[in-house]
């Protein structure tokens, strides 16, 4: 036991993963099967090869967008087996340092571009297109063996996470009298994350901004794992990342004044799971869609794009969007539609007005 | 306990012979299943250890490999983990058939299907999930393809975890069993040496004390009756060997009380038979010297009868010299004064001459006597005319019986020819007759001859029988004593010497003969001479015989 507890550290601190992660995730979680992974290669539909395309293509950015990127990626080996696709996660901030570094031509993002980062993009000569590929509904989350916790205000959880409550709320009874005198331990994205900036920006009111004795990782499959083994875990992360785990994990409703509101494909897409829904996108370098590899990839990317995002159990924009995602494309609408970093409240219908603009 | 010594001693020996058995039988047993339980944790649970550490370091290896992937980023490399990989999920197939083939529990079989089942799934995902992204190579901070396989590889950790457990519990379980039975075997053994070993202790104690307290009581009694206490004895108990030597024992000095007690008994007859000895040794001492005494006084009276009948054997023959003389001279004057007609003288001669003849005949006889007395009497053997024999003695007897008017007869039955000596035949058979005539008168005098077969020899019998006046009993005792008649008075009545027969029975005994004579007073006797046909050689023994006739007297009668 303690060896093979050596030798997962081991491989967690090999993997260069997890950069505040501290807590073990080995034996944490149950021995219960899993359900099988969604499966992407039995809706992947016939392609034909093409092996005249040559070249690497670099992508980076947010764990909550990879499942995504990553069913394409692979989809797209198939067509262009001559293509070197690198697929990297190190949250939306750290994609989008590459990316602005130049070093990337894709970046994931679960959050719009922030001015800064813009900013540091114009510097490098480096623009982009802005392409949301999703809907996402932060899911808020705890372990299945906690049988009291079914819905939180937002008030509440403001109260949990803001930097005040650090080392300072530590039971549940804390925050709801009736809740037990139980320890709660917080997870969440890392700083590098989309999702944490989001998530601090929707709940506790300042981007960036949150209690520090948070459990995080950049990697969304770790702090689900971690969460499936804490029975007194509350964490947080795309909808996608509740949908794989979800027999290992509880889902907690958030109330924003209207009630308890459970994420599903359904609330996220109607608006009614605030305010955690939000956008997910890529950002594609545009000089690099002169490439005929990455224009083929970015066609690819987007010619599915519905059916990929169900299947990875998101919620897909409307026909529409994509529709109006590759026309940004081929027109190169260079830059971002929102005015910078994390946008709460943004609904589909918002978004296709702004894309629509 | 009625138990030979033997029959204890085997049984105790037999008790642990038994106890031994049964000690080795549970031994046996005990490491019997101390061996199974060896034997099961040897090819089953070592094994099934081996194993289990086997499928971890597989699934371990395997893992290290999917973070080798990743990190590896060149084609070649990644290509090579992938062979790695699938030689891993080969080895880890033959672990699980390996496995399999071992006879273990059900719980372990389906714990390893669990096993089985994470780990395919893990296969699964890392082929169709892991491998696909991971191929992508990447240059992220965090790897979600990697970190997917988390709970995967948990499963199978955890559930071989199980496996693991579970053989180590079922050695562990193995052990203890093993070590319990070695425990509870060893024990069993210590305790059944100890009982075995106290019980062996208790009987041979108690047999040796009891054996040593017999023994010694016998010992004592031993002493004791060495001692000369014959009326100890022992106890008789136990029923064994012990007990049939104290009986043994007590019949033993029992016995030699009995024959002390007939020792001192002889002891005291044989004083008393050696006080009894003493006197008769000194009477026969005594006697012995009376008879040296008497002997002596034998021999100077036979030197005095020797010289005696010297005496008489000179002085008969000198007597007859002028016996002889008389007689003859007394003829010649008989033959004269007949023959001058003197008749007036006649009968005085005739006395004369009739009395020298008696004398005559007297002198003769004391001379025949004193001749067989001194042996030189001998015999004149040749064939006799037994007829003619007869025929001249009765005609020599013939006027005696005239004379007293006696009637001679004769039976003659016998015409042998005998070998003898004819002279002592008429000698003796003259005597008789004429004692028979002497003491008859006018009766029978009969003579009859016969012969007779004695011990296959041929006798000859004379019987003269007579009508006389017979003998009393005590008269014949003394009949052939020589100067002796039946009645003193007699002598006077009826003339002789006395000497007739004696001399009769010493010339039968020179013969090889016999006289014997039945009588019986006023009726008559009978004297009966028996001689052999043929005569013996003179020898010794009838000379002796004829020497003692004073000894030999009542022989006959």
């Amino acid at each position: 036991m303690l060896q093979r507890f050596f030798l997962l550290c081991c491989l967690v601190t090999l993997a260069g993963c997890g950069v505040t992660t501290a807590q073990p995730t080995a034996t944490s979680l149950p021995a219960t099967a899993t359900p099988a992974p969604t499966t992407l290669a039995q809706t992947t539909p016939a392609v034909t090869a093409n092996p005249a395309l040559r070249g690497t293509i670099v992508i980076d950015g947010s764990s909550t967008v990879f499942p995504i990127t990553e069913a394409v990626a692979r989809e797209f080996a198939l067509t262009a087996p001559n293509v070197q696709v690198q697929l990297g996660v190190s949250g939306t901030g750290g994609g989008f340092k590459k990316f602005c570094a130049g070093e990337t031509v894709i970046s994931d993002a679960s959050r719009p571009i922030k001015q800064s980062e813009a900013a540091e993009c114009a510097a490098n000569q480096i623009d982009f297109v802005e392409i949301p590929v999703a809907f996402d509904g932060l899911s808020l989350v705890a372990n299945p063996s906690n049988t009291w916790l079914e819905c939180m205000t937002v008030a509440e959880l403001n109260t949990l996470w803001q930097p005040d409550a650090t080392n300072i709320i530590t039971n549940w009874r804390m925050l709801r009298p009736i809740w037990p005198t139980s320890t709660l331990q917080l997870y969440g994205a890392g700083q590098d994350s989309g999702t944490f900036d989001y998530f601090t920006s929707a709940i506790v009111g300042t981007e960036g901004s949150s209690r520090s004795d948070v459990i995080s990782s950049e990697d969304d499959y770790l702090i689900a794992q971690d969460i499936a083994g804490d029975p007194n875990a509350l964490g947080y992360f795309g909808y996608a990342y509740y949908r794989e785990y979800q027999e290992r994990l509880k889902l907690i409703a958030v109330d924003a004044g209207n009630g308890c509101v459970l994420p599903s494909e359904q609330t996220i897409a109607d608006g009614s799971y605030q305010p955690l829904s939000r956008p997910i996108f890529i950002y594609v370098r545009a000089d690099a869609l002169d490439r005929a590899e990455v224009a083929a990839f970015v066609d690819f990317y987007l010619s599915d794009l519905a059916r990929v995002v169900a299947d990875v159990k998101y919620v897909p924009l409307p026909a529409r969007a994509y529709q109006f995602a590759q026309e940004r494309v081929q027109q190169r609408k260079l830059g971002s539609l929102f005015e910078g970093g994390s946008q709460i409240g943004v609904s589909i219908e918002r978004l296709l007005e702004l894309e629509g603009q | 306990m009625r138990l030979s010594f033997r029959t204890k001693l085997l049984g105790s020996i037999a008790l642990d012979l038994a106890l031994m058995i049964a000690l080795g039988v549970f031994a046996l047993n005990g490491f019997s299943n101390v061996f199974q339980k060896a034997s099961m944790i040897e090819q089953i649970t070592i094994p099934s250890l081996d194993l289990s550490d086997r499928i971890n370091f597989i699934s371990t290896k395997y893992h290290a490999l999917q973070l080798e992937y990743i990190i590896n980023n060149s084609a070649a490399d990644k290509a090579r983990i992938e062979g790695e990989m699938q030689a891993l999920e080969q080895q880890m197939d033959n672990a699980f058939a390996a496995y399999r083939q071992l006879d273990t529990t059900m719980v372990e079989g389906e714990t390893l299907n669990a096993v089985a089942m994470a780990w395919q799934r893990f296969v699964l995902e890392t082929n169709e999930q892991f491998l696909p992204t991971a191929r992508l190579s990447n240059t992220g901070s965090v790897q979600p393809a990697l970190n997917r396989l988390n709970p995967y590889y948990e499963d199978v950790l955890s559930a071989t975890d199980i496996l693991g457990q579970l053989s180590q519990n079922q050695a562990n379980e193995a052990l203890a069993s093993v070590g319990q039975t070695f425990e509870s075997a060893r024990l069993v053994i210590y305790g059944e040496i100890a009982f075995t070993v106290l019980l062996s202790g208790a009987i041979g104690l108690m047999l040796a004390t009891r054996t040593a307290r017999r023994i010694r009581n016998l010992t004592d009694a031993t002493v004791a009756v060495a001692g000369g206490d014959l009326e100890r004895t022992v106890q008789v108990r136990g029923g064994d060997e012990l007990q049939t030597l104290a009986s043994n024992f007590n019949s033993m000095v029992r016995s030699l009380r009995e024959h002390r007690d007939m020792l001192e008994l002889r002891n005291a007859e044989l004083a008393e038979s050696l006080y009894v000895q003493q006197q008769l040794t000194e009477d026969i001492i005594r006697r012995k010297q009376a008879e040296e005494i008497a002997l002596r006084a034998q021999a100077a009276a036979e030197a005095a009868s020797q010289a005696k009948s010297m005496f008489v054997a000179t002085m008969s023959h000198e007597l007859r010299t002028p016996l002889n003389a008389i007689l003859g001279y007394t003829q010649l004057l008989h033959l004269g004064a007949k023959a001058r007609g003197q008749e007036d003288v006649l009968p005085q001669l005739e006395r004369i001459r009739l009395a020298g003849k008696h004398l005559l005949t007297l002198v003769s006889n004391v001379l025949d006597f004193s001749k067989i007395e001194h042996g030189k009497m001998n015999l004149d053997l040749g064939d006799v005319q037994l007829a003619s024999l007869v025929d001249e003695v009765m005609g020599i007897v013939q006027p005696l019986a005239e004379a007293r008017f006696d009637q001679l007869t004769t039976e003659f039955a016998s015409t042998s020819l005998i070998y003898s000596d004819g002279g002592k035949i008429r000698q003796i058979l003259f005597n008789l007759l004429s004692n028979a005539i002497k003491f008859t008168e006018a009766g029978t005098v009969t003579l009859r001859v016969w012969d007779e077969q004695r011990a296959g020899e041929p006798w000859l019998v004379f019987a003269v029988s007579d009508t006389g006046i017979g003998m009393a009993p005590d008269q014949l005792r003394r009949l052939f004593k020589p100067f002796v008649q039946a009645d003193e008075s007699t002598t006077r009545t009826y003339g002789g010497t006395g000497l007739g027969l004696a001399l009769s029975q010493q010339l039968a005994a020179m013969l090889g003969g016999s006289i014997s004579v039945e009588s019986c007073p006023n009726v008559g006797s009978t004297f009966t001479l028996q001689i052999p046909v043929q005569c013996p050689e003179q020898s010794e023994a009838t000379l002796v015989m004829a020497a003692s006739p004073l000894v030999n007297s009542s022989a006959v009668a």
